[in-house]
């Protein structure tokens, strides 16, 4: 592996996909709308019942920025479906692979091409959250909440792993997918467990907590090195060439 | 120099490529001839270090493409252009050659790619997008990409294919600058005239390789190509005494003779025998036999 293709093939695929309006408009819209709305519900929801009392506050906040997860597992996957996908389709990966650049390599940039925008925009978004969500919860508790040690977690742990497991999924099914949707598809399953964590911490009935950050970082740490020697092995220049397809 | 020893690919339970042996010259080029599924683009792909290799052995340019090393030096060697362009439609045509000139780690990578621009005619789509390209300027971007390293071992699968005449003629111009530039070339195809227009020699390949030969030999090695002997009148008296000095039944036609010509009986020899029954001779034409029955004289004979 050579740091100078993985930067050849991440450059590409990320220009490639940026010039994408629909890649772009998720990359950068769907988190942002997400941070600004969010903090907006706890306004409303505050001046509706006539105050929320300061004991749901923390469980409320939790929750929502644990919606961003779901950002972690959709976007990765609609930047692999044009750069694994979209090459199996176009045909352009035997031409990749008939020059010396290591196979690694390419999996590499394909990896960092997915998971780079993924965590810079739901990150940024993050913040963006924290702070609006910060300032309409001071008339509430008096003061701001975030961050918390889980936040610190979720955002620098977990969101990370799970970009990560999100990716090699995404190879897997990129290599018996025959077109973007259907890839988009069955990828986008990950996206379920995050979906029904959020919730089920929306109702109350799980505290997404230091502890619990840990216990997900644990299991998707695992999932995620299982599918990346999985992945690994799939995106191997002679499977590539004479099985995907 | 490209040496195969019975290069052998299975997949599975179908053999692709079945004990396939030959040699080419530095400088040559070299047509692999076969019809659909005959283990062509196998076969380059072996070649190429891209796939594994199931039994025998091929060494190009001194390295052997089994070994994964060698295979990686065979590919910073060697230019390839695969069955399908593969180009990115999002990229223009300038960016499509600098992103493969930076994986095959090219110095002085502007002026490289300005070579190739020029060299093949694409300078004036240079910043056009691939996805507005026609077919003949995809497969033109598509060499200029497996040029871009300056390889001198090409190998190009089927070339023109689903190209029109005029852009087919560009590309086979571009086969023969390779060649003049002392390129080893070596061109999969199931299109005959190509062989004959580009190639110094042909294997024919049908998983296992049937024939190795200069197009011409191999034309030359059909036999039985018929004289259409024209006469002003044709009737049983006259049949009958060629029949007799040639010792061979013509076919007759409505003005004519058809009669088969091969090494032992020459043209000059079937009109002397007419001429010496007292036919009076319009014309005399020896069509020659075409590649294309060489080529499926070659399938036939080793279909028996
Ligand atoms: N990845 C693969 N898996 C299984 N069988 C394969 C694979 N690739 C090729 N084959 C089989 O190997 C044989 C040779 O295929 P190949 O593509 O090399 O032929 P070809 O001469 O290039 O044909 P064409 O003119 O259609 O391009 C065929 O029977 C094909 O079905
Ligand atoms: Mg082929």
């Amino acid at each position: 592996m050579r740091v100078d293709d993985v930067w050849t093939i991440a450059r590409k695929d990320l220009r490639g996909a940026w010039q994408r309006r629909g890649i772009r408009n998720a990359i950068v819209l769907f988190p942002l709308v997400a941070a600004v709305a969010l903090p907006r519900v706890i306004v409303f929801a505050d001046e509706r019942n006539g105050g929320l009392p300061p004991a749901v506050v923390p469980g409320l906040l939790q929750s929502f920025l644990f919606f961003f997860m779901i950002a972690i597992t959709t976007l990765p996957t609609a930047i692999a479906a044009y750069s694994l996908v979209g090459e199996k389709v176009e045909r352009s990966l035997e031409p990749m692979l008939a020059t010396p650049v290591s196979v690694s390599s390419v999996l590499v940039g394909k990896m960092i091409a997915a998971v780079v925008p993924t965590l810079l925009s739901v990150w940024t978004a993050s913040a963006v959250f924290m702070v609006l969500a910060n300032r309409a919860v001071t008339p509430i508790l008096g003061h701001g909440w975030f961050p918390q040690p889980e936040t610190w977690l979720q955002l620098l742990v977990l969101m990370p792993l799970v970009a990560l497991m999100t990716v090699n999924i995404d190879i897997l099914v990129s290599a018996r997918a025959g077109d973007v949707r259907s890839a988009q598809q069955i990828a986008g399953l990950t996206t379920l467990p995050f979906g029904a964590i959020y919730m089920a911490a929306e109702m109350g009935s799980l505290t997404l907590d230091a502890a619990m950050m840990l216990r997900m970082s644990a299991i998707v740490a695992a999932v995620a090195a299982g599918t990346f020697v999985v992945a690994r092995r799939t995106f191997d220049r002679e499977e590539i060439l004479t099985r995907w397809s | 120099m490209i040496q195969t020893e019975a290069l052998t690919r299975r997949f599975g339970p179908v053999t692709a490529v079945d004990a396939v042996t030959f040699q080419i010259a530095d400088g040559e080029v070299f047509g692999l001839l076969g019809p659909n599924g005959a283990g062509k683009t196998t076969t380059l792909r072996m070649l190429a270090g891209l796939i594994g290799v199931t039994e025998g052995r091929a060494v190009v340019d001194g390295l052997d493409v089994r070994d994964p090393a060698q295979a990686a030096q065979v590919r910073a060697r060697l230019g390839l252009l695969p069955e399908e362009p593969g180009l990115y439609p999002d990229l223009t045509v300038r960016e499509t050659l600098d992103f493969f000139a930076r994986l095959q780690h090219v110095p002085d990578r502007r002026r490289r790619v300005d070579d190739l621009l020029d060299r093949l005619a694409l300078g004036e789509r240079a910043s056009s997008r691939v996805a507005t390209l026609s077919k003949g300027w995809k497969q033109r971007l598509a060499l200029a990409r497996a040029l871009v390293n300056e390889p001198r071992i090409v190998f190009l699968d089927e070339p023109t294919a689903n190209l029109d005449p005029e852009a087919s003629q560009e590309v086979r111009a571009i086969i023969r600058d390779l060649r003049d530039r002392g390129c080893t070339v070596v061109l999969n195809t199931h299109r005959l005239e190509e062989v004959e227009r580009t190639c110094d020699r042909v294997g024919i390949l049908r998983t296992r390789l049937l024939a190795i030969a200069e197009p011409r030999a191999l034309r030359r090695a059909a036999t039985d190509a018929p004289a259409t002997i024209g006469l002003e009148h044709v009737d049983a008296d006259l049949v009958h005494a060629v029949a007799q000095r040639l010792g061979v039944q013509p076919d007759v036609t409505e003005d004519g003779l058809v009669i088969p010509c091969t090494p032992s009986r020459p043209m000059a020899d079937v009109v002397a025998a007419v001429v010496a029954a007292g036919g009076r001779i319009t014309r005399a034409v020896v069509a020659e036999s075409s590649l294309e029955d060489a080529y499926l004289e070659v399938l036939r004979d080793a279909g028996r």
